[in-house]
């Protein structure tokens, strides 16, 4: 696993900026370093950029993509969980079922609601998710439990910055399903929250991020 | 053609692009391949390269809040069109144009004590002022224009066709009440985002109404204005909130400021520019500058400094990343809005007002020929009297006044950072040989002025005096746990909760608190609203001299604690007090204090609103009466409530849902 994600960004200007102070010559980072680190980025950057679009299941055993086929240009809902979690898992799959309730014909519209497995298809089947969505009165309208290979899974979590900076704490599984992040990939707004919040500041929250109901695409064919 | 989004824009529509912002080719690549991304680690702002750009723009200072005597404003204050509430003041139908004004103004506003004012008696204001909150363009970088969030002053007579970051500077006069008019125009239409972007205004050190406080759900909405009124007082020492006792001369401050605060998107606005320093003089401070100790304030001799880290994508833009929860660290250091400026300064003695606006940086400063300076004020306050330091740690929101003599200095001294931090988690020390990047280049020129001449201010001179708290004042005492739990940040176990008060302090009286960090190797600076606080013990020991006997913000390190002596007095809230580690304070480290007079409840019980009076927020009721849920029609559209856009309060208070009804909305609970 990568470690947990370190800022590597301020180590080449300051090294050049220390010497600066020192002495004038011999500054660190060429040119061509500068190149390397270049990404293409749209206007501003945009956050989706670098979420993975790795293929998972649904809990009905659909394959999708991650982001081609639940992000793009919507706003979802993102939490990670795990079929046997009796943690923070069940309080939160509770009060989301309240958001769901809250946001109302927009969930499955312009909104999704997405459920990720941390443990991945060798734990948690699209069988064990269904089985686990059934347990909290069955799969709703607009809500995707999601599994896969768990490195992928892992890499979409660490995307959507859900992670901790102590690699110890970050391989505790039952650290991650205390958060829900949103975001809208139309507008490039995002944010995270408790997934145990009153569920009416949830759902405001996720309404300032969400704007106005989008018309999206009929689907194709 | 200057880099930027507007021209990125444009560059895309005469390819073809039509308006869609479509993922480029390379960023599908890079998201269906292997390659090291999958995490919110940020590319080096590869449009700053020290070498060439460093110390190239002159340091620039903010010109003064233009204020216009009272009258001037067009509605008045608190005189809307369209009111329908009933209460004068009441907010008017919300609109898209921001010349209406929609959220009232505090009640203190229509009720003000005669004393308040010291010119007119009885008069609620003096002065006032319009201030737009708009994009712009800045050279934050040289030759690169980066978009900015900006306060404009809509008074202003210099001629400037944009506004700029840091915002105008508020020069305010003890006892001189004002009314900011802050419109908010960064309706998506007006910004090259997809977005609206709302704001709450916090002026940060201020004593002043809730309403006008900033409270991150008191909203200065897209589109829409909102009319802050600061009585530039400070509290009674009675404290009661009555009126004509004397004033408490104690807390007047000096050095403050004033920044964006809205719900779960401060981080991103204070990075984007929206912070401005506010200043305050009262006749002790007058004097002293006209005994020449201290030089006039915002004069040449007295300079603010905002000290911010920033980053940049590669086409210019300010990065933000939204789920970077650790705290925003940048690469690029900026002074005022500027990557690291150079200022020419005299042989002589200066005022340096230095204030860590960043998001979650702590600076070890120094000057990089070790020379020593006085430190004359922490946070909003003047020492008593100064402090001879050579080095000085700064966490996010806190403040240092230093005198600083050039006069024997070399011709170019740097003010630098020694604090070695790589995340938002906390630094790692101070370490010249990690990390020593200069901020600032002073050029330093010309003759040494006459000693006579110079400001005769030393570590004797008596500045503010400060009468201390008696632990025998004490009349409750409250402990507050910040943590982390499952990713998400606690107070005493606690999700925060907008409409529940933590804190509900007898008005008038004294607590002390003591604030643990537990939350496991993370750093936390607390900032209390409303009132400062004399910081008792830091770590269990007493406090580092420069700390002072005031404080608005302290420093809690992992595993520290501060035991503080606080007032709760004059105004009734909600107020919160919180992490200013901002991404933390947007992940909602924060809790609510709302003091009340004797034996009157706090309305904040964990679910009705907030009073609308107060909040100013509510424009209309959209109260489902069915288990009290409130705000959406859960079988109905959710887009639009009566105009106002989505996600934001929108029901009337109702005096009757005072009370606990038996029901906890928090699950946390």
């Amino acid at each position: 696993m990568r470690p947990a994600a370190r800022f590597r960004g301020p180590l080449v200007a300051l090294t050049a900026l220390a010497l600066f102070a020192g002495c004038r010559a011999g500054i660190a980072g060429s040119e061509a370093d500068r190149q390397s680190d270049l990404r293409p980025h749209r206007p501003g950057g945009r956050l989706s950029d670098r979420i993975p679009n790795a293929e998972l299941r649904t809990h009905d055993g659909k394959l999708v993509r991650f982001y081609d086929d639940l992000v793009r240009d919507r706003t979802v809902l993102v939490n990670f969980m795990y079929a046997t979690c009796t943690g923070v898992c069940p309080g939160s799959t509770r009060n989301l079922i309240s958001v769901h309730e809250k946001l109302g014909d927009r969930v499955g519209d312009d909104i999704l609601m997405l459920s990720l497995t941390i443990d991945g298809e060798r734990v948690d089947s699209p069988e064990a998710l269904k089985k686990y969505a059934d347990r909290y009165g069955g799969p709703k309208d607009g809500w995707i439990y999601l599994t896969g290979d768990a490195e992928q899974i892992d890499r979409i979590r660490r995307s959507l910055g859900v992670y901790d900076l102590d690699p110890e704490v970050d391989a505790d599984k039952t650290q991650h399903s205390g958060l829900l992040t949103f975001g809208n990939d139309r507008t490039n707004r995002w944010a995270a929250l408790p997934a145990l919040m009153p569920s009416d500041q949830l759902v405001e929250a996720v309404l300032r991020v969400a704007g106005d109901r989008q018309q999206r695409k009929p689907p194709d064919g | 053609m200057p880099i930027n989004r507007r021209n990125f824009l444009r560059a895309g529509l005469v390819a073809g692009a039509g308006g869609v912002i479509a993922p480029g080719a390379a960023a599908l690549a890079d998201r269906d391949g292997d390659s090291d991304q999958g995490n919110t680690e940020h590319t080096p702002s590869s449009v700053y390269d020290a070498r060439r750009d460093a110390f190239q723009q002159p340091l620039f200072k903010p010109d003064p809040l233009q204020q216009r005597p009272f009258g001037t404003l067009d509605p008045a204050p608190g005189n809307y069109p369209g009111d329908r509430v009933g209460w004068k003041g009441g907010p008017a139908h919300a609109d898209r144009d921001p010349s209406k004004v929609n959220h009232g103004i505090a009640q203190e506003f229509e009720h003000p004590c005669a004393d308040w004012n010291k010119i007119n008696p009885g008069r609620s204001h003096e002065v006032e002022y319009s201030v737009a909150i708009e994009e712009a363009t800045q050279n934050i970088v040289p030759r690169v224009e980066s978009r900015v969030f900006v306060y404009r002053d809509l008074y202003s007579t210099s001629g400037a066709s944009q506004g700029f970051s840091p915002g105008p500077t508020i020069l305010a006069d003890y006892r001189v009440p004002s009314v900011v008019r802050m419109e908010n125009r960064l309706t998506k239409e007006n910004v090259t985002l997809d977005h609206d972007v709302e704001t709450s205004i916090h002026y940060h050190g201020g004593h002043v109404p809730a309403h006008a406080d900033g409270y991150p759900s008191f909203y200065a909405l897209a589109g829409e204005a909102r009319d802050y009124y600061y009585p530039n007082i400070v509290p009674r020492k009675d404290g009661k909130g009555g009126c004509g006792s004397p004033f408490d001369e104690n807390w007047i401050p000096s050095t403050q400021w004033y920044h964006d605060h809205g719900m779960d998107i401060t981080g991103f606005n204070v990075s984007q520019g929206l912070a401005g320093f506010y200043l305050m003089k009262d006749e002790l401070e007058q004097r002293l500058i006209d005994e020449n100790k201290l030089p006039e304030v915002y004069g040449p001799y007295d300079i603010p400094l905002v000290l911010q880290d920033q980053k940049f994508n590669a086409d210019g833009t300010i990065a933000y990343d939204f789920l970077d929860h650790n705290g925003r660290i940048g690469d690029v250091f900026t002074i005022n809005g500027r990557a690291q400026p150079f200022a020419t300064v005299e042989r002589r003695k200066y005022r340096l007002r230095l204030l860590n606006g960043s998001n979650a940086r702590v600076y070890g400063l120094r000057f990089s020929n070790r020379m020593p300076f006085l430190t004359i004020g922490h946070d909003d306050w003047l020492l008593s009297n100064g402090v001879i330091c050579d080095q000085l740690q700064m966490v996010s929101g806190q403040r240092f006044d230093i005198i600083v003599d050039f006069s024997d200095a070399p011709d170019e001294v740097y003010l630098e950072n020694v604090m070695v931090q790589e995340d938002g988690r906390k630094p790692k020390g101070i370490d010249p040989s990690r990390e020593r990047t200069p901020l600032l280049k002073f050029v330093v020129q010309g003759p040494k002025l006459n000693p006579a001449d110079d400001l005769q201010i030393d570590a004797q001179t008596i500045l503010r005096p400060y009468e201390p708290i008696r632990p025998d004042e004490i009349v409750q005492t409250r402990v507050f746990r910040f943590n982390r739990s499952n990713g998400a940040w606690t107070v005493n176990g606690k999700l925060f909760n907008p409409r529940r008060a933590d804190a509900v302090p007898e008005l008038g009286t004294c607590e002390r608190w003591i604030l643990q960090n537990n939350s496991g190797g993370w750093w936390h600076p607390v900032h209390m609203h409303l009132e400062g606080f004399q910081l008792e013990k830091l770590d269990g020991a007493v406090p580092r001299d420069e700390l002072g006997p005031r404080s608005d913000t302290v420093e809690l390190k992992d595993g520290g604690e501060a035991e503080i002596f606080i007032k709760f007095r004059t105004f009734s809230g909600p107020f919160v007090f919180h992490c200013h580690t901002i991404e933390h304070e947007d992940m909602r480290m924060m809790a609510t204090h709302d003091p009340r007079p004797e034996g009157e409840p706090s309305p904040l019980d964990g679910e009705t609103r907030i009073d609308p009076v107060v909040s100013g927020v509510v424009e209309d009721c959209i109260e489902l009466e069915e288990e009290g849920r409130i705000l959406f029609d859960v079988v109905g559209n959710v887009d639009r409530l009566d105009g106002r856009g989505v996600g934001f309060p929108e029901c009337e208070y109702n005096i009757d849902r005072r009370g606990n009804r038996g029901r906890s909305s928090n699950p946390d609970d």
